[in-house]
């Protein structure tokens, strides 16, 4: 269910990013089901082959990962710079790490999305009074696409209620939706149980239908 | 799970919707089919659904982050074997070992240095070092008098003295150190 890295157990207690963790989500076991995800691992053999200092290896790896935790990054944190230090740093500890680390149960995906999760809750974890302040940035204009206004500014407004929720909730949802992660490994890389993971997308959901609906325009209304 | 979809049922179908939205492709896996066939037989799930499913829109509408060709060059010009090996620069040996040679040269053997545990200079230092040196002794034995402080033909008596001495060694010290011009013959 965890991987190792190092000696190290990657889980969020030690590296005391939970303390983020949302009171009412109790900790749960994890997931049984996720011990099974690793055999069929795709990633597998890549890892051990950038172990090997194999560099169409990392670049495979990079291709197929790198958007989805920039993308993750980017919507956790609100900032494309920063979404981009993060993405770099997780790779760099693919580099760094890859010789030592063990599947344990989690598939490589997974333990790289807790890497892009913690790094990110660190980041929060320090400017936690700027983002409660302050929206975050719009997301980028289409170029010459008049047309495509309105969708930008939707998508703008849906960023900064996905931002405003509390960090588990938004991981959770963005996991979910924007990962297209099952609800085994979206549990696995929350490292919750099930009915926690549940929780958190439900309670998430419902206050992003608040938000959005409080919008001027009512933008659940107007799709 | 499979006791799940055994109790599939309004409430547990509700909380699916909740928290993963209207597309069954989000359902959890083990209960897709019993939550497909609850909505098909539920007259009141189609509204349910409906509610739900705008908020997937608005989701799903999120246009993707697509990284930058500067990041992606960043990120695998740090792969391991890009990383350069963590290598022992040689000059400070080379400089060690320059010293040690200027030693040799003085006749003092290449072992001094170890045994001095020689300080490590840059060979630069070094060099500059070994020039002066070589300067200070030319001009010492070989510099106009206003360097020496020895005139030429005191440096020229100097000279014959030096050579009796070398030829008789210390006889001449006990003649008492007359060492003039017929001595000499």
């Amino acid at each position: 269910m965890r991987a190792i890295l190092g000696g190290v157990r990657w889980t969020a207690p030690q590296r005391g990013v939970w303390t983020l963790t949302d009171p009412e989500v109790e900790r749960q076991p994890p997931v049984p089901d996720a011990d099974s995800a690793a055999a069929d691992d795709p990633d597998l053999a890549l890892v051990r082959a950038i172990a090997e200092g194999d560099q169409e290896a990392c670049r495979t790896l990079v291709d197929r990962h790198l958007p989805r935790m920039l993308g993750l990054a980017r919507r956790m944190l609100g900032n494309p710079h920063e979404a981009e230090d993060v993405a770099q740093e997780v790779f760099l500890r693919v580099w760094t790490h890859a010789s030592r680390w063990r599947p344990e149960g989690a598939r490589f995906e997974t333990w790289l999305h807790r890497v892009a999760i913690n790094l990110c809750y660190d980041r929060l974890r320090r400017k936690r009074e700027v983002l409660v302040d302050e929206m975050p940035e719009e997301a980028d204009p289409a170029p010459n696409a008049e047309t495509l206004y309105h969708e930008a500014h939707v998508a703008s407004r849906v960023e900064a209620a996905i931002a405003s929720l509390p960090d588990r909730q938004k991981t959770a949802i963005l996991l979910c939706h924007q990962q297209g992660m099952t609800n085994i490994e979206a549990a696995a890389a929350l490292d919750v149980s099930i009915e926690a993971l549940e929780s958190l997308l439900a309670r998430g959901r419902r206050r992003l239908k608040e938000i959005l609906s409080a919008e001027a325009g009512d933008l659940l209304g107007g799709v | 799970m499979a006791e799940r979809e055994d109790r599939m049922n309004a409430e547990r179908f509700a909380r699916i919707l909740e928290a993963y939205g209207a597309d069954p492709r989000r359902w959890p896996a083990a209960e897709r089919a019993a939550c497909e066939a609850f909505a098909a037989a539920d007259p009141q799930a189609g509204a349910a659904l409906g509610a739900e499913r705008a908020l997937d829109e608005l989701l799903d509408a999120l246009p993707p982050v697509a990284p930058s060709l500067a990041l992606r060059t960043r990120i695998l010009s740090a792969t391991p074997r890009a990383t350069p090996p963590l290598a022992r620069p040689a000059k400070p040996e080379r400089a060690r070992g320059s010293l040690q040679g200027l030693l040799g040269g003085f006749g003092l053997g290449g072992g001094l240095g170890e045994t001095l545990a020689l300080p490590r200079l840059p060979a630069s230092a070094l060099s500059l070092f070994a020039a002066s040196a070589a300067f200070g002794l030319y001009l010492g034995m070989a510099g106009p008098a206003w360097v020496t402080g020895v005139s030429e033909s005191a440096a020229y008596e100097t000279a014959k003295v030096d050579a009796v001495v070398l030829a008789f060694g210390a006889r001449g010290f006990e003649d008492g150190g007359d060492f003039g011009e017929g001595s000499v013959q």
